[in-house]
This record gives C-alpha cells, structure tokens and sequence, in this order.
C-alpha cells in the first residue's frame, strides 16, 4: 500500500483532465501546524509531464484566486482562513487552463448577458463586496441581487447589510478570488449543474435504472 | 459467522473469504469486494483507466488487483462492469470513457422472442470473454493463493434486461409468464458457461448479479422466477456462489437464503440486523456499506460507522453494498479494511 499517499482529506475531483492526457487530479486539504488548512494538487497519474502539469495548475490557482505558495509547497489563502467552497472553485476553473495559458487575476467586473451591461463588484472594508450595475432599472436590480447571491454561494460568502453585497468570514479583502467567482455568480445554476453532473456520472446504476 | 473463543491461526485473505462464505470460523472478517473498487484514482496509479480495463486482459488484472494491493482487501474482481456477456451476446454497446461505466443500449433490444435466444457458439472466445478469462489467469499467476479472486457471471434476468429492454421484458412477464420462464431457460446457459469458463481460469468465488431487484420486482416475482433456477446454478457450478441483487430485498431474503448460495450481496436499503435475523446461519450476507452517501459523500469517519454496524450486526463479509463510484475517495475505501481490523482487535477478548 505504499503508494497511496497522505495527503489528507481529497475536497475535489477533476476525473480527466482534457489538457493533460485524461488523468485525474485531487484537491487535497490538510490542516498546517498553525491550524491553517492548506491545499495541495495531486494526481496518482505516472505519464511524463504530469509534475508540470500538476505545477502549472498550483500556479495558476495562485494567479488566479490570490493563494500563497508555502516553502513545502502547498498552498493557503494569507488570512489564514480555509475558504474551502471557494478553493474548490478555484481549483476546477485553473483545471479548465492549458498549461500554454497565461493565467491573470480576473477584474472586479462581467458583463450580464441577461442585464445587458456591466456588473462591478466593489471592495468595501472589511472583505465585504458590493455588486453595482452601470445600468438602473428593477430587472437590473434583480440581476444585482441574484449576481450577489451567486457570489455568495461560490464563495461561501455571507450576506452583509442589504442583498446586494456579500463578505468573506475572515474580514480581509479576496480581489483575485471576487474577480474569478465573478465570472461564475451570474449562472450559479449552471455551476451547480455541473457539479451534479461530475458527481452522478460514475455511478453505476442497475439496468432497471439505466436512461439508454 | 463464527468467532471462537480460542483464537483461530492467522488466516490468508483467500483463506478468509472463503471460510465465511462456508460460514466457517475465521480469524477476523473479511473484507469483500464481490462487485467493484475501481476508481479514477486507482486507474491512474496503474495505467489502467475505463474504459481500456474493461478490454483489455492486463490493464483489468492490474486495476483488479489495486483492491489487495492498495486498499487491502482480502479478494479482488476484475469484472468491474454487468456487461461483458451482453456484448458478447452481440448487444449495441456504449464503452463510454474513463469516468463513466460501460452500459448496454437497451432501447436497442437484440431479441423479442423465445426464438431468437441464441447463445453464439463462439461466445467464451469473444474478445470480450477472453479479457475477462484472460484476466483471471494473470491475477492468479501473480497474486498465488494470498487472495481471493472472484469472478462474475451475470444471471438470466439481467440478460433478458440488456438483450430485450427493460420494459419489454417485464411486461412479457406479466403477459406469458410460461413463455419468460422459457426465455430464462435459454439464457441461463449464458450464465452457466461464462461461470465454468470462469472456474477453470482460476476464480475461488462467483458473484451472480440477477437484477430483480426492489424498485421493480417483488420477492413473489423472486419465488416464481428465479428461485428454482438460482437453486440450480449452485447444483452446476462447483464454487461458491454470490447472489447480487441491489434495492430493498428483504421481502425475498428467505427465498434466497432456500437456494443454496453462499451468500447473498445486499444493500444498504436493509438493516444489517433485519437482514441477518431473516437469513441466520442458512447463507452469510456481504455489504453493505452504503455508496452513494457514504462511500461517495462522506469522509472516513462515515465509514467506520456503517462498518462498526455491520461488524454488529454479525455480517460476515463486509464491502461495499455495490460497485463503487468511480470518484470515489481511496481513503474512505481504505477505512473498511482498517475498521475492520481495529474492531476485532478491541473485540478479541470479549469472544
């Protein structure tokens, strides 16, 4: 049994990664001396190039989503909160990059298809976000609520003041990660379409029950 | 199950299994695997992904044995899949990818009547066949006599699903029950020959999926259909044998406790206790560690608990209740055999 490695507790699962010859990769946490949880990407896939690709995907998490490297080579968030929800996020959005892919922050604005205009979040003090649309209007108004809502979903956010704003437990401002979870919280049903999807596909189901 | 008061010599986890399937005594419970451990981990760690290891004899020797190697089990089954036969039988097939199970396109039957059953006479050569054959002969050759391999060989029932569709084959057995029973007759070759072929390849033990189960078919269905035959395919096939049947079954646990079988795989839709008071000492139960929650959803703690239930409860045999899902965690795997091994050593002077 010696290579089933200790990494801790597996939070996430990519089952074939398209860019890297279908191999598997598990976000893996484990809590640090000092109590902070930290994350690390492993795959059990023994194909050349799968340490780069491995790399190539820790660093995208950091350019992406604001995590810091450790000297051991794991990776945590600086406030030293877990912000798991969001981690896993993170991890499955730099699993869609190829390894040529230059991965930068994402900015603190998307364009709303369904508004047909630009939605900013604005850092407030406190880890707290507020969603603002450049447009007025009550459809608009819902769009605002129900991109703050996405927010705080993909985030594990909470809901601070009015509906419009959402905030991180451990006070301090996520730019990177907001920006990334921005891009998502406009069809937050759509993400959790496709983690049902992700996670009903491997069950084998008995003929009785099986659509084909 | 028995624990003896005396302690009982170490045992190989061949030796193991195949005493508590002869409900014999053992030396701690063994921990079974009469369906599938395959995971998308698994395969990468040994270059055997889906759907290659359904097809391929080494890559499904090599994933197959993960189950001993890596999780320690104390058997190994290479038929990760309930379709081998049915593509051999000549059903359109969906292979799929490595993240998803092969699976059998029922809404293109190959039969619609008793005529048209024929076994092939070239079905133990389909390629399909061979893997599995083939595949049985390397974990031999490499495992020895350390392990329990057990093999598989689908029933009549679930043939007539994939070879007939569902809905048409249930329906025939609500119109012309003479004529479905003669259907099964014809089909129970399938399952016979594909189990000796088995048998002579190296298995210790044959799981026997036959889907009756819960959702659509009731225990009387059972007794009327399958009881008999299952009755036979223990008179015809000289190992133990390991009847599947997933769902809610306790409405026909006694019929199948009347068989003969070694023992009954069951799900987590049944209490342990219910389940073993209804069986006794006439079959041993295999499970029946929940899936999809548990195994799949939860973390090792979960796990620990259902096996603590089982081990009881007196369940024989403890394993997942079915083929696992393919994402799920190694180290809630790995808790079963661990559990397992740290319950009889907290036990061991109370027996």
């Amino acid at each position: 049994m010696a290579d089933i490695a200790q990494l801790g507790n597996r939070i996430e699962l990519v089952s074939m990664d398209k860019h890297f010859h279908d191999i598997t990769l598990g976000l893996y946490e484990q809590p640090a001396a000092d109590g902070v949880s930290e994350y690390l990407v492993h795959s059990y896939a023994h194909k050349d190039g799968t340490a780069e690709r491995i790399q190539f995907i820790m660093r995208a998490m950091q350019e992406l989503g604001g995590v810091v490297a450790t000297p051991e080579g794991s990776l945590r968030f600086a406030c030293g909160n877990s912000h798991r929800v969001a981690c896993k996020r993170l991890f499955i959005e730099a699993s869609k990059l190829p390894s040529e892919a230059l991965p930068v922050p994402r900015p603190l604005a998307v364009h709303d298809k369904k508004a047909a205009c630009e939605m900013t979040a604005q850092s407030l003090d406190g880890g707290v976000y507020r969603v603002s649309a450049e447009s007025n209007g009550e459809d608009i108004r819902r769009r605002v609520l129900a991109i703050a809502g996405g927010l705080r979903k993909l985030g594990e956010m909470a809901e601070s003041n009015a509906g419009d704003e959402a905030s991180f437990a451990c006070g301090t401002a996520h730019d990177a990660l907001v920006g990334m979870l921005l891009v998502r919280a406009p069809n937050v049903r759509a993400v959790l379409r496709e983690e049902d999807a992700a996670a009903s596909g491997g069950v084998l189901a008995a003929p009785s029950a099986q659509t084909v | 199950m028995v624990i003896q008061p005396a302690p009982i010599k170490e045992m190989t986890s061949r030796q193991r299994v195949l005493a508590a399937l002869r409900r014999e005594p053992v030396d701690r419970t063994p921990v079974c695997n009469p369906t599938s451990v395959a995971t998308v981990e698994l395969m990468d760690l040994v270059d055997a992904p889906f759907p290659h290891a359904n097809r391929d004899p080494a890559a499904m020797a090599r994933l197959a044995a993960t189950s001993y190697t890596e999780l320690g089990f104390d058997s190994v089954m290479p038929v990760f899949s309930i379709v081998q036969e049915s593509s051999a039988l000549g059903c359109s097939m969906q292979w799929e990818q490595k993240d998803n199970w092969p699976t059998v396109r029922m809404n293109e039957p190959i039969w619609k009547d008793l005529d048209d059953i024929r076994i092939p006479n070239d079905f133990l050569t389909h390629p399909d066949m061979v893997c599995v054959l083939d595949a049985i002969r390397l974990l031999r050759k490499e495992l020895g006599d350390d392990v329990a391999i057990i093999g598989k060989t689908m029933g009549p029932w679930t043939l007539g699903y994939h070879c007939f569709g569902v809905e048409p084959f249930l329906l025939m057995s609500l119109d012309d029950p003479g004529r479905t029973m003669a259907c099964l007759e014809r089909m129970k070759e399938a399952t016979v020959q594909f189990g000796l072929a088995q048998i002579d390849a190296g298995v210790d033990a044959l799981t026997v999926p036959d889907h009756a189960t819960g959702d659509l078919v009731s225990g009387e269905y059972y007794k009327r259909f399958l009881m008999d035959m299952h009755s036979e395919f223990v008179e015809t096939i000289p190992v133990p044998l390991i009847l599947h049947i997933c769902g809610r079954t306790v409405d026909r646990m006694d019929y199948i406790a009347r068989t003969g079988m070694a023992a009954f795989h069951f799900d987590s839709k049944n209490e342990p206790a219910e389940s073993m008071e209804i069986v006794s000492d006439r079959i041993s139960l295999i499970g029946n560690i929940n899936n999809p929650e548990t195994l799949f959803s939860k973390n090792p703690e979960d796990v620990r608990k259902e096996v603590i239930a089982n081990l009881e409860a007196g369940v024989p045999l403890i394993g997942p209740e079915c083929a696992i899902p393919l994402q799920t965690r190694i180290e809630n795997l790995m808790e079963i055999p661990k559990t397992v091994r740290q319950w009889h050593n907290e036990h061991v002077h109370v027996h």
